[in-house]
């Protein structure tokens, strides 16, 4: 018997198609069982574990950033540090996050900004200098970070926040048709199911608490030398080839950056800082600012030579705002501290963690 | 802009919904602006030669026609057929000059020509156009916007098929062209979606597959050879489904473009093969090139047959490029065409007086053919003779290095695997997958119908890798 003509067929299949996608992956039913392998599994682990995670607002300090503080800062051995005082560390830094995502991830983590006793904000730099954040106003990946987990209005916000008429167009279809977004992910799913169980088990069970037991990297940059003109003169003995290149290729990154790039750069850091500051403005929430060590080559990158981001300038004695001072960790930017041109090793990842611990429990006698 | 982008399938919305309501006689305008518009996304250069091409396929066949003696039109045919021609040899084969000259102990720097994209097809649809018009098989068309149309259209402009003017021009025609049908829509999104479905997630799986079995093939000689026929199945997804969107999107605009595959993996011998791989082609050069040198040559019985096998081959191999390596795979197929029909006769009395033998020498053909057919793509796939040689020895070597197994990636062999076997029996049809089509879009399975496009077309956004560029559009 025939039921629907031709035309009815095919809206009836449209409005299937859109339902299974608002109903699977819109309402976020899917990224729970995102793989926790990959940067969007990871952040969506982060910020389900950051909203379901009790926290005693008096006593806790939720630490933002990218893989630099995930790799340089153990939340667990903080608060072993600090047990006999009411400090509690939440580590939510995860690889590839941006102040942009960020912006948009503490909305959601915290929706009425008001459940964390400080924010800190970890930045690579103070400074408008290469190659921090070059290209981040227009960068795609954001979207694989939120998609899962902001509203539909913040996406919007998100996509009018995106450079390039074509980013938004596509930005706007991954909204429309949210399967987009999990093509890389359902791939893994298919081809690793038992993997995929496990891991859904094993977040549940460490939650934020997912980094206590690693140490950290126990390589080092040791041998790594370069001469006055930023020519590398040798690399550390135990680097392949590949790595070496990627070496070269950061450094010339660095190098090569052109001043249209910087002042992109700067007037993207400087947006997104004013606006998670604007964002705990008149809060209980103190947001912290801190400059982790970013680098094992400090002479070479020598980011004092560039000026203040002027958020940074403007809100010095803003209320609720507290600076690290910008050279308080810049003793670890050494060889023997870091595995890779960006992340702290082992040895960095202990003393930037005894570090911070310090520093932070002198905040409110420092402010 | 690729048919698999997103932003290109969104345009497709407006771009159809404007032709559906707008004036009968707008609608080829219409198309043609958009059209233009696309190949403009790949080169604004190029475009102003594409029209360039377009006025002079205009011209020619209304001079023809109007010529007052069968002089005067020979002429005009071979100018204009010629200059077509020139046209092609310049960007494709200019290269070739280089080497050539290099071969015989001269040095020459050439400024490298880029090939304007689907320059083989458009000038393949233009000469037969103006060949058709010589033959009398139709008038030349008057309206200047529908032959630029024809050579221009988007949906083939890339990859063809390769469709025939007189095909194309009385669809035109026709009262369905650019009107809303809703059935015909059926059939042309089912055709995206098995497109789509065909390139982005099978070919664009295979791909790895086949760089992953290439590293170890030089020490395994299994893995050279699955490597060989990974490719040949990563060619057919590759190619068949971009001529499925070309169809799809044709049809969504009311024209019907011709079929390029009909399952020639299934081939019981080459002359089958041939008969059912990129079909548009094969069938434009047996019209205007097989069969009027056959006419010529016909005094000459099989030696004449065989020439014009081998001049035919040939041509199909230099027409994806200026490569030795297509002119060996031309060779070779002609070669292998001419073995099998020589020996014909000989195969069919066999199979007459042994006919319970029948099925069996079905599947020993189907295997065979399907060999010789990778043996002969060895050389289309390689940039050089050489490297086509050392991956058809390393074949023949029999290499047993176990170990060279164990590099492949799981992530890499498993999806490749089911790709491959999925895009085989897409090839073959010997569990009639083909069927599903036709099953799928009868009017009285509306439920499973609909379950059927909206779950595979979320199926394909989730399985398809990260869409690369088709294999058939560079030719």
């Amino acid at each position: 018997m025939k039921l629907f003509n031709s035309g009815s067929r095919l809206f009836w299949t449209l409005v299937v198609f859109l339902a299974i996608n608002i109903a699977i992956f819109s309402s976020g039913f899917y990224a729970k069982f995102l793989t926790f392998s990959s940067m969007q599994g990871f952040a969506h682990h982060i910020v389900s574990s950051s909203k379901d995670i009790p926290i005693n607002k008096d006593e806790s300090i939720f630490i933002i950033g990218d893989s630099r503080i995930t790799e340089g800062f153990n939340a667990g051995d903080a608060n072993l540090l600090m047990k006999n005082s009411k400090i509690h560390y939440l580590n939510a830094g995860m690889g590839g996050a941006s102040l942009r995502i960020w912006y948009y991830l503490l909305k959601e983590i915290d929706p009425d900004a008001n459940r964390f006793n400080y924010i800190v904000v970890t930045l690579p730099s103070f400074r408008n200098s290469p190659p921090y954040d070059g290209g981040y106003e227009g960068r795609m990946l954001d979207a694989d970070f939120l998609a899962p987990l902001i509203s539909s209005n913040d996406f919007l916000n998100f996509i009018d926040h995106q450079t390039g008429y074509l980013n938004k167009f596509i930005l706007l279809n991954r909204m429309i048709i949210a399967s987009i977004n999990y093509s890389n992910d359902f791939f893994d799913l298919i081809l690793h199911p038992l993997n995929r169980i496990d891991g859904y088990k094993w977040r549940k069970k460490v939650s934020l608490n997912y980094g206590d037991e690693y140490k950290g990297n126990t390589e080092n940059m040791a041998g790594l030398s370069i001469d006055n003109f930023g020519n590398i003169v040798s690399y550390p003995q135990r680097l392949s080839d590949a790595q070496k290149d990627q070496i070269l290729k950061y450094l010339s990154s660095i190098k090569n950056t052109q001043n249209n790039e910087i002042v992109k750069a700067a007037n993207y850091k400087n947006l997104w800082v004013r606006k998670i500051l604007d964002r705990y403005k008149n809060t209980s929430t103190k947001v912290v600012i801190m400059r982790i060590p970013s680098t094992p080559l400090p002479v070479y990158l020598a980011d004092y030579s560039y000026p203040l981001l002027s958020v940074i300038e403007e809100n010095r004695n803003a209320k609720n705002l507290i600076i690290v001072p910008e050279d308080s960790f810049l003793d670890l930017e050494a060889l023997d501290n870091f595995w890779d041109m960006q992340h702290l090793n082992a040895v960095g990842r202990s003393r930037l963690t005894t570090a911070i611990t310090q520093k932070i429990s002198r905040l409110g006698a420092d402010k | 802009m690729l048919y698999t982008e997103g932003i290109f399938l969104w345009l497709l919305i407006p771009v159809a919904i404007i032709l559906y309501g707008m004036p009968s006689n707008l609608k080829v305008l219409w198309l043609l602006i958009v059209s233009y518009l696309f190949y403009a996304t790949w080169s604004t250069g190029y475009l102003v030669l594409l029209l360039a091409i377009s006025i002079v396929t205009y011209i020619a066949p209304l001079l023809i026609f109007r010529a007052s003696s069968e002089t005067y039109k020979k002429i005009f045919l071979s100018l204009s057929v010629f200059l077509l021609l020139l046209i092609l040899c310049v960007f494709k084969y200019f290269n070739l000059l280089e080497i050539l000259v290099e071969n015989i102990g001269f040095k020459i720097e050439l400024p490298e020509i880029l090939v304007p994209i689907g320059i083989s097809y458009f000038l393949f649809k233009a000469i037969s156009y103006i060949v058709d018009v010589y033959w009398e098989t139709i008038e030349p068309e008057i309206n200047p916007f529908r032959v630029f149309l024809f050579l221009s259209f988007f949906p083939q402009i890339l990859s063809g098929p390769i469709q025939r003017a007189p095909d194309f021009f009385s669809q035109l025609r026709s009262i369905n062209f650019g009107i809303l049908i809703w059935p015909q829509i059926e059939i042309a999104l089912g055709y995206l979606l098995l497109g789509m479905f065909e390139k982005l997630v099978l070919a664009d799986h295979i791909d790895p597959l086949v760089q992953e079995l290439d590293k170890g093939g030089i020490d395994n000689s299994l893995m050279a050879l699955f490597a060989n026929y990974a490719y040949a199945v990563q060619l057919f997804t590759d190619f068949a489904g971009l001529t499925h969107i070309a169809i799809g999107l044709g049809l969504l605009f009311g024209i019907t473009a011709p079929p390029n595959f009909a399952r020639p993996f299934g081939a019981t011998n080459m002359q089958i093969f041939w008969m059912r791989w990129h079909m548009s082609l094969t069938s434009w050069l047996k019209e205007y090139l097989f069969m009027p040198l056959m006419m010529k040559l016909r005094g000459l019985g099989m030696i004449g047959l065989w020439f014009c096998i081998l001049v035919n081959m040939l041509l199909i191999g230099v027409w994806h490029g200026s490569s030795l390596t297509f002119v060996m795979f031309g060779l070779i197929n002609a070669v292998l065409l001419i073995i099998t029909i020589a020996t014909t006769k000989i195969r069919n009395k066999f199979f007459k007086k042994f006919n319970k033998l029948n099925a069996i020498g079905n599947s020993i053909g189907v295997i065979l053919t399907f060999n010789l057919v990778v043996f002969a793509l060895t050389f289309f796939r390689k940039s050089s003779i050489s490297e086509a040689l050392d991956s058809i020895n390393a074949v023949l070597l029999f290499n047993i290095n176990n170990n060279a197994w164990k590099a492949l990636t799981y992530d890499v062999w498993v999806p490749g695997l089911m790709a491959s076997l999925i895009g085989f029996e897409l090839g073959a049809g010997f569990l009639g997958l083909y069927k599903f089509g036709p099953w799928i879009t009868n009017s009285s399975r509306s439920f499973s119908f609909i379950l059927t496009y909206s779950i595979g077309a979320i199926l394909v956004i989730l399985l398809a890798s990260n869409g690369t560029q088709f294999i058939y559009a560079r030719f």
